[in-house]
């Protein structure tokens, strides 16, 4: 059993808020990842949740059950740092019991129920090396075997997976999945990586300032963004600012600067309303000739099974665009047209698109 | 934009030898990225560019004018490190002059050209900031316009993006190439990221242990990869062990371990020779198990994971080996334990002869 819910959470350190009205409930058994650019306040609600950190207001309940003025070693929770240490001098399998010994096991138990963790993780093998004998990726297995050792039902994972290079990282991440089910824990992970998130996660929580923005599963998220904010993070769409010119049952008409777009989604736009479009680069179907939204191919950059160009519209803006054919070459004037239901709108926000731009890129 | 051409450099540190003998030469304007694992030299090459170490033989070529034993303010070279080290006593503004104000260059065209450069780099609304306000992403282009304020036409970044989060990572990897290309300059930039290589890159060097593995397109290294080194190295590949059965024109025909037969195009193989196919995840195509297929293994789905373009999914195939597959999204969606057949496209197949030393020391990081 390891469910998890937070009702209102908030959390300040002196005048800076970093935690606003927190809301997230997790079943038993559900991997939900985090995900936020750094200063989001991830690792605070983490914090809180393992009884490290003390909230300001709201309750945490694990299993039904308010959890608020536990100590972290009853809540049923273990927590798993980014700059794990494991003992230097201690064998794999002695790290991993350490915390069972701590907790006042008798030494062979501890080994025993450490051993078989170790054979969960197919790391039996390497019980009596030393960290230093075993390879980066090991060594964080490692440290996760004893994180889950403790048989607590909620694992928390903080960075887990950010000291690891690329090629073992994408190894390690759904063997992590894998792992986390097998056993039918219930997961809570924290990252700033968005390919991270959609390779572990059952459901992803986008945070950013402290406030949880959206969330729900992989391809909602990626498919119904519901604010710039989250379009911006998790895809690579292009946003622009336009004005809504007319509404009606065919739409809404957005101008962008001399250029109209016509999108067909749901939202209650005004006229004269400053809106944000978004459009996926991958949207964007591409001719060499043909009138409506034109521009000039500017540069053309290697994106796996397609090209990513940059094309400078007539009105200045310059917009991505996905391309799988080779005949694009830079400088050619071409015509782009999108589908109006691949033509998402968001609210402004608050300083406009450029504020939202640089809030996603982590500037402001 | 200037030319750069290395010629036979080596180094030792000690008894560790981080270069064996690069030579290469890098165009006028073009963008190159140097990747390669940790430890394989690549700091050390671009260190030596900038003439902030010195080879122990071999010489360096800017414009053709050899420079070997030049000092580093005599190369005409802007320097970018991993952490972003601006002057904290000093606002944008005071960071960006400082190369222009020490060089007594002068003054009116010198603030002129920085005004110049941080307006092309959208940061001209940072110049009062000091750097503990600024978010990493901004420091790190205002250590940029620094590095180019003095007139460098010959960008050299060592691990630019290393320090900043992933999301802002891969929006300023567009912004530098973007600038480069605006401003003519010619970019040399260090990575150990490989998507980043490719997603900013004209050309790559792969690097490994000290020789240059591979200099080329990101487009040839990624779909035409001369070694199989190379294919592990710069992003997934499936790779597969065979015996060529059959050799017919430009046809061979492959057995896998378990006996299956796949026919692919490739030129300079015998019967008889050990093969290891390499397949990209992209080249992969899944069809229902009912559907007849040639050249197809048939398996088992046993993950399946929604990238957003496309589907991750594992397959375990007959043959007993787990391949992984990307699915795009327009192709419908399959379960977990759904049963499938992997099509293997014959023109899509890289295919290399046994390594030597086996195929694990082949795609070692380091040798």
């Amino acid at each position: 059993m390891g469910s998890l819910r937070l009702s209102n959470v908030s959390k300040k350190f002196g005048s800076l808020t970093a935690l606003k009205n927190v809301n997230l409930e997790i079943s038993d058994g559900e991997y939900v990842v985090l995900l936020g650019p750094t200063g989001a306040g991830k690792t605070t609600l983490l914090k809180i949740i393992a009884g490290l950190l003390k909230q300001d207001s709201g309750e945490i309940y694990i299993d039904g059950i308010r959890v608020d003025d536990y100590p972290p070693e009853e809540r049923n929770v273990s927590l798993f740092f980014q700059n794990f240490a494991l003992f230097p001098h201690m064998t794999v399998l002695e790290n991993v019991a350490f915390g069972l010994k701590v907790r006042g096991y008798d030494s062979r138990e501890a080994e025993s129920r450490a051993l078989e963790v170790l054979r969960l993780m197919h790391l039996d093998d390497r019980a009596y090396s030393y960290p230093r004998e075993l390879s980066g990726g090991m060594q964080q297995r490692v440290a996760l075997a004893r994180t889950i050792v403790t048989g607590a039902s909620i694992l928390l994972l903080d960075e887990p997976l950010s000291q690891l290079d690329a090629k073992i990282k994408s190894e390690l991440q759904y063997e992590l999945r894998d792992f986390v089910k097998k056993l039918g824990l219930t997961a809570l992970h924290v990252t700033n990586d968005v390919e991270e998130a959609l390779a572990l996660a059952d459901r992803i929580a986008i945070i950013n300032k402290g406030e949880v923005v959206q969330i729900g599963t992989p391809f909602e998220i990626l498919e119904e963004p519901e604010n710039v904010f989250v379009a911006g993070f998790m895809t690579d769409m292009n946003l622009m600012e336009g004005v809504v010119e007319e509404v009606s049952e065919n739409g809404i008409v957005i101008d962008i600067g001399n250029i109209k777009l016509r999108s067909s989604r749901k939202g209650s736009f005004k006229e004269g309303e400053i809106v944000i479009v978004g459009v996926k680069p991958k949207d964007f179907k591409i001719e060499e000739t043909g009138s409506g939204l034109t521009g000039k191919i500017e540069d053309s950059i290697f994106s796996f099974k397609y090209k990513r160009l940059i094309v400078c519209l007539d009105n200045g803006l310059r917009v991505q665009v996905k391309t799988d054919k080779d005949s694009f070459k830079n400088g050619m004037y071409v015509s782009l047209s999108i589908d109006p239901s691949k033509v998402y709108l968001f609210p402004c926000p608050k300083g406009g698109l450029r504020a939202a731009i640089a809030e996603i890129a982590g500037v402001s | 934009m200037p030319e750069v051409k290395l010629v036979n450099i080596t180094k030792k540190f000690g008894d560790v030898h981080a270069l064996r003998g690069v030579s290469l030469t890098i165009k006028n304007g073009e963008y190159v990225c140097i990747l390669g694992p940790s430890g394989c030299g690549k700091s050390t090459l671009l260190r030596i560019i900038a003439g902030l170490l010195q080879p122990d033989s071999g010489s360096v070529y800017i414009d053709g004018e050899d420079v070997t034993h030049k000092p580093p303010e005599e190369r005409q070279v802007g320097f970018v490190f991993q952490n972003i080290a601006l002057f904290p006593h000093m606002n944008g503004w005071g960071n960006v002059t400082y190369g222009p104000t020490v060089k007594c260059m002068d003054r009116d065209t010198a603030y002129k050209a920085a005004k110049e450069l941080m307006n092309i780099l959208k940061i001209a609304e940072y110049s009062g900031f000091y750097p503990y306000e600024l978010s990493g992403g901004i420091a790190q282009m205002i250590a940029i316009v620094r590095a180019l304020a003095a007139g460098a036409k010959l960008l050299l970044l060592d691990e630019p993006l290393g320090a900043l989060d992933p999301r802002v990572r891969v929006s300023l990897r567009y912004e530098l190439r973007r600038v480069v290309k605006d401003l003519n300059l010619t970019a040399i930039h260090v990575t150990h990221n490989q998507e980043e290589a490719l997603t900013v890159a004209d050309r790559i060097v792969v690097m490994r242990s000290g020789i240059v593995e591979d200099f080329d397109t990101p487009e040839n290294l990624y779909w035409r990869p001369k070694k199989l080194f190379i294919a592990d190295f710069i992003g997934k590949v499936n790779i597969m062990r065979g015996v060529v059965k059959k050799v017919v024109g430009e046809k061979i025909l492959v057995s896998l371990t378990g006996g299956q037969l796949i026919e692919l195009h490739a030129k300079g193989f015998s019967e008889g020779d050990s093969v290891v196919l390499a397949i990209r995840p992209e080249n992969l195509e899944l069809s229902s198990d009912d559907v007849k297929q040639d050249n197809s293994l048939t398996g088992t789905i046993v993950r399946a994971r929604f990238m957003g373009e496309y589907y991750r999914y594992d397959v375990r195939t007959e043959n007993g080996e787990t391949m992984t597959i990307n699915h795009p999204v327009d192709r419908g969606v399959k379960k977990v334990g759904e049963k499938v057949k992997v099509f293997f496209n014959p023109e899509m197949i890289l295919v290399y002869p046994y390594p030597e030393k086996g195929i694990e020391r082949e795609l070692m990081v380091e040798i």
